[in-house]
């Protein structure tokens, strides 16, 4: 039977579990499998090649075939997370660019959040996505200063004012993206550039702003509360966060503290099977299910495309359970079971559900039984296959 | 494209919101199964131009006055709808000068009044009557496909950003109780954005199999068969954790869905195109008929409306091809006593080029007409912009969509325009019936 706690830790630092990493970790004591998790390396990554007009498809199922590596680990859920909150997408920028963004959410990952959102700031995608591209001190476009701070860094009403977005707009002008060199990044130094008022510093570059950013108040807090959400399913009473909030920054906002006393609250324990899957951990587990390469458009219609995020808010929680994804996952799931290979053991229930860390209530395990087709059929086993996927059990995280 | 990333997968990445994957024509472009514009009825209607044209006014359809009980099919045409072709303004002679190439002779026009006319092969839906609104479109244009398309989807026509869901999902929000299976449906593949929606009563299915899977196997199906009925024995498990329950409860409903939705080829109707519209369109009926609380139905047409290229040609294929889906839709809603609850509203990311381009075709323009069937006073309102180019080409914006949008969700479906769309937006008078 599958340990409960390893299956949560697996689901919520890797996109596991899957049975390399069930075998590898079984009987292993909670804190040296947590210690294990936080330190490993990321996984190596060769750069998808790009320049056919396949590049869309490309790069997204290279992005994809990533996640689903079993060996993905604690990194790739970090670059995840990121992409996630710190948004840009396909929608609007090349996937050259999208590759280039996502080397650099690789290399902050678990580095320092203000490099990390000094470096976004003026990245291609972003510049793209968001409208910085080509913007001027006279002309500026004021959707990456407001989203900069309502959504990436200080939360809605964070104190914030209609003046500071339209100063800060001002001061992040002036970067453009050349697509006829590279899709290089450049800073157009002919203009003037004005010192602003904003957030009560002055400042004048894209650099001050983001500096001013991240040294105001509500930034290690809404952090520190989007990252303890991400990893416990809940959002942290008003104590944890202000103490997470004091660790992120007494570390100059390093990120891995902060994750690493995220992981370690006594509380992430408990915080178990408390939400949905997203449609990324869930496809995922289907893969290492049934051991078959499900397509990548797959996510497509479950409603959560890597380099595809619905709008600059990123995914929705409540977008992960609907009559149309439960629609959808009940095809996938009874058409992908046709390729899976028949169980090893005259008990595929218990086999299957070990392969992906189930721990299935009696109930379930009733109907799933109930299911099985006499020996006169044809692999009697295969509603499993198809019904696995579907179990509650499944489906929460 | 190639052969690796079909038609199927194109369109899955599209209604997916990836707009404009590979930027501009190669995004819409068609594979090819274009069948030629062989509608009976613009055969047959010999000299358009002496068509008569039908009185401005109320469609001979009773509205539906109960507001609960009336529904909206919104009908998507990708890649930018040349409104100038749709509805010609052939009375204005700046509109030849601006198209040697691609406008419709002043004799070929299905006459409206005495400037404006619909497309030839718009000869069912001439006869029928529709109501057009006119100079459609954002007042802060982008030429992007998949910024304009977001900016539809979201219902916000002058910047992203204005909401987090899409405009459809607030429909949807807003119209349906609790206990509806499903109050917005989307036919498509993927979830688009415009789909949206706090409460999740939105639903894509991709086509009259989505729910076959779930309901619907008979003894001779023994795996399917056992695939459902273990299904809904699962859905019927009822726990003590509050996630668990949840989940429970998403089966139930999904179990509801599939059964009141049911298998859905039984009751097709014929006199559709066999293409995504018509496929869309017929499905689009069939749900509407099963009464079973769906308000709001989205169907992506699925075709290309992004002419860059033989406007002429390829428009009047589009039109053909519309306008026999249309008129088949028509007939079977008002077959199955649907008649005066059923809206249909267009919407397309932007209009095209005042002027033709040296490939005959037409680039990325504005504002756009949009067309309206059903309980509507047919003719023509809002306003058609000026013959003038604006913002590299277009022709400029009258009608911001937003006020479109309200007058949908306001004039037609009774709900408060301001909550829906934006405090700014302003339903337009006059053009359903009774409102």
């Amino acid at each position: 039977v599958a340990d409960g706690t390893l299956v949560h830790l697996l689901g919520r630092l890797t996109f596991g579990p899957n049975p390399q990493q069930l075998e590898r970790f079984a009987g292993q004591d909670t804190q040296v499998v947590i210690d294990t998790l936080l330190s490993e390396a990321p996984l190596p990554i060769s750069e998808p090649s790009l320049g056919s007009d396949e590049d869309y498809e490309r790069v997204t199922k290279w992005w994809v075939d990533i996640l689903a590596d079993p060996q993905a680990g604690l990194h790739e859920r970090m670059v995840w997370f990121w992409h996630g909150h710190l948004t840009s997408s396909l929608d609007k920028a090349s996937p050259r660019l999208m590759v280039r963004q996502q080397a650099l959410l690789r290399e902050h990952a678990l580095g320092n959040f203000r490099t990390l959102l000094q470096a976004i700031t003026v990245d291609g995608a972003m510049l793209n996505w968001l409208d910085g591209n080509y913007s001027s001190p006279d002309d500026p476009n004021e959707n990456y200063a407001r989203e900069l701070m309502e959504l990436f860094a200080l939360g809605l009403d964070a104190g914030y004012t209609e003046r500071d977005i339209r100063n800060g707009a001002i001061a992040l002008s002036g970067w453009w993206v050349d697509d006829e060199n590279d899709d290089e990044v450049r800073f157009n130094d002919e203009y003037e550039y004005p010192s602003v008022e904003f957030l009560g510093a002055t400042v004048s570059t894209a650099a001050e702003v983001v500096d001013a950013v991240c040294d105001h108040p509500a930034c290690a807090p809404f952090i520190a509360g989007r990252l303890y959400r991400s990893f416990h399913g809940v959002d942290p009473d008003d104590a944890t966060r202000a103490r997470l909030a004091a660790t992120f920054v007494d570390n100059g906002l390093e990120i891995r503290p902060l994750l690493e006393a995220v992981v370690r609250d006594p509380s992430f324990l408990d915080h178990r099977s408390n939400r949905t899957r997203s449609p990324l951990e869930w496809y995922v587990a289907l893969r290492h299910l049934v051991q078959v390469d499900v397509s990548f458009w797959a996510l497509a219609e479950l409603g959560q495309l890597p380099f595809h995020p619905p709008n600059v808010a990123g995914w929705k929680e409540s977008q992960w359970s609907s009559v149309g994804v439960e629609l959808t996952k009940a095809r996938l799931a009874w058409d992908a079971h046709w390729e899976a290979d028949a169980p090893r053991t005259d008990d595929p229930i218990t086999e299957f559900a070990e392969r992906c860390g189930l721990v299935l209530s009696e109930e379930t395990t009733d109907v799933l039984r109930g299911s099985i087709g006499g020996e006169d059929d044809w692999e009697p086993f295969r509603t499993v296959y198809g019904l696995l996927p579907l179990c509650p059990e499944f489906n929460l995280a | 494209v190639s052969e690796s990333f079909s038609r199927r997968d194109m369109l899955k990445w599209m209604s997916a919101g990836a707009g404009a994957a590979t930027i501009g024509a190669a995004a819409y472009m068609y594979d090819g199964n274009r069948s030629p514009a062989s509608s009976t009825a613009s055969a047959t209607s010999g000299a358009p131009g002496t068509t008569t044209p039908p009185d401005s006014g109320p469609s001979n359809v009773n509205v539906e006055t109960d507001m609960a009980r009336r529904t909206l099919v919104v009908v998507e045409l990708e890649g930018g709808n040349d409104g100038q072709s749709m509805v010609v303004p052939y009375g204005l002679g700046s509109y030849y000068d601006a198209r040697p190439n691609s406008a419709i002779a002043e004799n070929e026009v299905l006459r409206l009044d005495d400037r404006f006319g619909l497309h030839p092969q718009l000869a069912r839906l001439h006869q029928r009557g529709v109501s057009i609104v006119q100079g459609v479109g954002s007042k802060n244009p982008s030429g992007s496909h998949f910024e304009m398309r977001a900016r539809w989807a979201e219902g916000s026509p002058d910047a992203l950003g204005q909401h987090t869901t899409g405009f459809l999902g607030r429909l949807s929000d807003a119209l349906g109780d609790d206990d509806a299976v499903a109050t917005a449906v989307s036919i498509g593949d993927g979830s688009h954005p415009s789909m949206l929606s706090e409460r999740g009563r939105t639903v894509t299915i991709t086509n009259a199999d989505a729910a076959s899977y779930l309901t619907g196997a008979t003894d001779d199906d023994i795996l399917r068969l056992r695939f459902q009925t273990a299904y809904r024995a699962l859905a019927d498990l009822s726990f003590d954790s509050a996630t668990v329950t949840a989940r429970h409860e998403i089966m139930r409903r999904t179990v509801g869905f599939a059964e009141a939705v049911g298998v859905l080829e039984n009751d097709a109707r014929e006199g559709y195109r066999d293409d995504q519209l018509g496929q869309g369109l017929r499905l689009a009926a069939q749900l509407l008929g099963r009464d079973v609380g769906i308000r709001v139905v989205h169907v992506v047409a699925g075709m290309d409306f992004d002419t860059h290229d033989d406007h002429a040609g390829r428009y009047s294929e589009l039109m053909g091809s519309f306008d026999e889906s249309m008129d088949a839709f028509m007939n079977d809603i008002t077959q199955r006593g649907l008649g005066g609850q059923v809206l249909v509203a267009t919407v397309s990311e932007f209009g095209r080029t005042l002027r033709d381009n040296g490939s005959s075709g037409l680039d990325h323009g504005v504002s756009s007409n949009m067309l309206m069937l059903g309980p509507v006073n047919s003719g023509l309102h809002g306003e058609q912009p000026a013959m003038r180019e604006v913002d590299d080409g277009g022709l400029a914006t009258t009608v911001g969509f937003d006020d479109y949008y309200a007058t949908l969700a306001d004039r037609w479906l009774g709900l408060d325009a301001a909550d829906i769309v934006g405090a700014g937006a302003s339903p337009l008078d006059g053009i359903i019936v009774g409102g």
